[in-house]
């Protein structure tokens, strides 16, 4: 099911929560909302589900209005971040809910309801569980009860609000790569909401990035990581600095150093660079375009190794380092920035 | 080498303040609430089991026995029925006002009943607002069964509520969106959804209302006009048996109305039981 938002806004008492918002997810597609908190994200996607209703403009399911049509009817499956299990419902009854309260003549036969939660028991691997209480689970085992209770109505989109936010990382991770698979093998059109950006990039096929109610940019995860198109989505998504550089003579410039990165065709006036730790070199000393500086602190990350260095003009700037470099603190050290990013002054 | 010292808790004080602070409370209880009720029974059964069975064949104390009942019969449901839907409204919606709601929900607690039995005789007593309307359309109200019930609903609405509003706020929204969002209507989830997960503190709050229904006497005792076999509840029996001397009877409907308390200890600390795994859960969710 294709779902289109057009020109959708919201506010709170004082605050706008969404400012004419556009959005277009195809169908079968696994959509990332990312943003910080008060992006306004989960708002997007609690009207897209019908829990709140927008002062203006249409969310639409396939060619179907479906601004005014109430949450029952709306055919999504809404995964809550805090699961919102019925806590006196066995996790077969919960999984069952959503078939039980329809009216009889909707109403599959009772075998065909045990049936169906039987499968969806085993989809989300928890097929021994079914006479359990939510309170006797794990974080983990009630994420997929909850996706479970949402697939059951077979719903025309899947949403999420931050589906993996009260687990630890280690459950995350695991969380992340199942809900993957599951996308993979029912084709469901998906929405989720998130703050982490390795998780969207991860998991989304495409990613929109929110700021202040706004969308600051929809595309891939390649796309969006390569090519931002704001400063806000640059620093959003990975680790950056920023550093103020000037335009001359076809060049940039930062603390009267010539860079090595071209400067922007035509006549455009830039004042910000911003760097990936990944797009350093350490190079020798006397190279024209080298930036000096004293390595403050290095740090291990899981996934390998950071110096800080501090440049000759006080600025920081943060640069990958092979996990075997001998580098200390304390050691001067020269960078040449391989890639940048710049944007047009607005 | 020194000793080792004892491992200790930090929040253990040293045991001369536990002891004493037991023995406080221990001597209290037992001055003012345990001695009291011994002194209940011992008196009841005074002059043998045969003079304390027949204080109940007197028709007056029948009559009370059924009219306290009937009171409550009427004023509990009326007051779970508000006591649901003002912590909903309270606790699920928004709108201005909210606080004051809140703050109303107290009053009873705050007010003494006897100004609010005379409120309602102010509203609705001959001399009252609605007095000279209520009589010529010949409708009772004060020294009637309907005043006693109104100033009993009075004196009992904000125990259910009270009860449930600081539940249903922690629980928040998300388990009826959740219903909603899987295609249950507003009844329906209210039905499978709300109601079964306030159950425990809706029971308990019952209870008490029920119990404070049957034994409130100030607000009951202004509006009721003491008519013997006609509008005395068993409080206002016991005190009118008692100011006649005839202390074997009135400690027998005492003791009834005793042991009712009693038993509505005995069924919230079973409940407590139940409920304290409800909350159990809860935290764990």
């Amino acid at each position: 099911m294709d779902i289109r938002v057009d020109h959708l806004s919201k506010g709170f008492a004082d605050t706008a929560a969404l400012k004419d918002v556009c959005l277009s997810v195809r169908s079968g597609e696994l959509m990332a909302l990312l943003g910080p908190s008060g992006s306004g994200k989960t708002t997007l996607l609690r009207v897209i589900a019908g829990l709140e209703m927008p002062d203006e403009g249409r969310v639409f399911f396939g060619e179907e209005d479906a601004t005014h049509v109430p949450v029952q009817k709306r055919g999504v499956g809404f995964v809550f971040q805090h699961y919102a299990l019925f806590r006196h419902m066995t996790v077969a009854q919960n999984i069952g809910y959503g078939l039980r309260v329809r009216t009889r003549s909707k109403r599959p036969p009772s075998s065909d309801i045990e049936a169906r939660i039987r499968n969806l028991l085993a989809l989300v691997q928890l097929e021994d569980l079914g006479a359990r209480y939510p309170g006797q689970l794990s974080g983990g085992q009630r994420q997929r009860v909850a996706l479970a209770r949402a697939l059951a109505v077979e719903p025309r989109v899947l949403l999420l609000d931050e589906p993996f936010g009260a687990l630890d990382a280690k459950v995350r991770k695991d969380l992340r790569r199942w809900l993957r698979e599951i996308h993979e093998h029912t084709g469901q059109t998906t929405i989720f909401v998130t703050h982490d950006q390795d998780e969207a990039l991860e998991l989304a096929d495409r990613v929109t990035i929110l700021k202040e109610g706004g969308v600051e940019q929809t595309g891939t995860p390649e796309e969006v990581h390569e090519d931002p198109a704001t400063p806000f989505v640059m620093s959003f998504i990975g680790d950056t600095t920023c550093l103020p550089v000037s335009t001359r003579d076809g060049a940039l410039w930062y603390d009267g150093t010539r860079l090595s990165v071209a400067a922007p065709a035509g006549d455009v006036q830039v004042t910000e660079l911003y760097v990936r730790p990944w797009d350093l070199a350490f190079v020798k000393e006397g190279e024209p375009d080298a930036l000096a500086g004293t390595v403050a602190a290095i740090r291990r990350s899981a996934g390998g190794r950071r110096a800080s260095v501090r440049l000759s003009s006080g600025q920081m700037l943060e640069a990958e380092i092979s996990t075997d470099s001998l580098l200390n603190a304390q050691d001067i050290v020269f960078l040449r920035i391989l890639r940048g990013k710049v944007f047009r002054d607005t | 080498m020194s000793e080792a010292p004892k491992p200790h808790r930090p929040t253990t004080e040293a045991r001369w303040v536990r002891v004493t602070t037991t023995l406080v409370s221990l001597v209290f209880l037992g001055l003012f609430l345990v001695l009291p009720l011994i002194a209940v029974f011992v008196e009841a059964f005074r002059s043998g089991v045969g003079a304390y069975f027949a204080s109940f064949q007197d028709p007056d104390a029948l009559a009370a026995i059924r009219l306290t009942l009937m009171v409550a019969a009427i004023a509990v449901p009326l007051n779970l029925v508000f006591g649901i839907a003002a912590s909903w409204a309270i606790a699920k919606f928004h709108f201005k006002g909210k606080s004051l709601l809140i703050t109303l929900i107290d009053l009873p607690f705050s007010v003494s009943p006897v100004v609010a039995g005379l409120v309602f005789i102010l509203l609705f007593g001959a001399q009252g607002l609605l007095g000279p309307w209520l009589r010529a359309h010949d409708v009772e109200i004060i020294f009637a069964l309907p005043g006693i019930v109104l100033a009993t609903v009075f004196v009992t609405f904000p125990f259910v509520a009270r009860e449930l509003i600081p539940l249903m706020q922690d629980q928040g929204t998300a388990d009826e969106e959740a219903a909603l969002s899987l295609g249950a209507s507003g009844f329906k989830a209210f039905w499978t959804v709300t109601l079964p997960n306030v159950r425990w503190a809706l029971l308990y709050g019952v209870l008490l209302c029920n119990a404070r229904a049957m034994g409130e006497f100030g607000a009951v005792a202004v509006v009721s006009g003491h008519i013997r076999g006609e509008t005395n509840t068993m409080p206002l029996h016991v005190e009118i048996l008692y100011n006649e001397y005839n202390f074997v009877a009135a400690f027998a409907v005492a003791s009834l109305l005793a042991l009712l308390a009693l038993l509505t200890l005995a069924a919230k600390s079973f409940l407590e039981w139940r409920y304290g795994d409800a909350i159990a859960a809860r935290a764990a969710h």
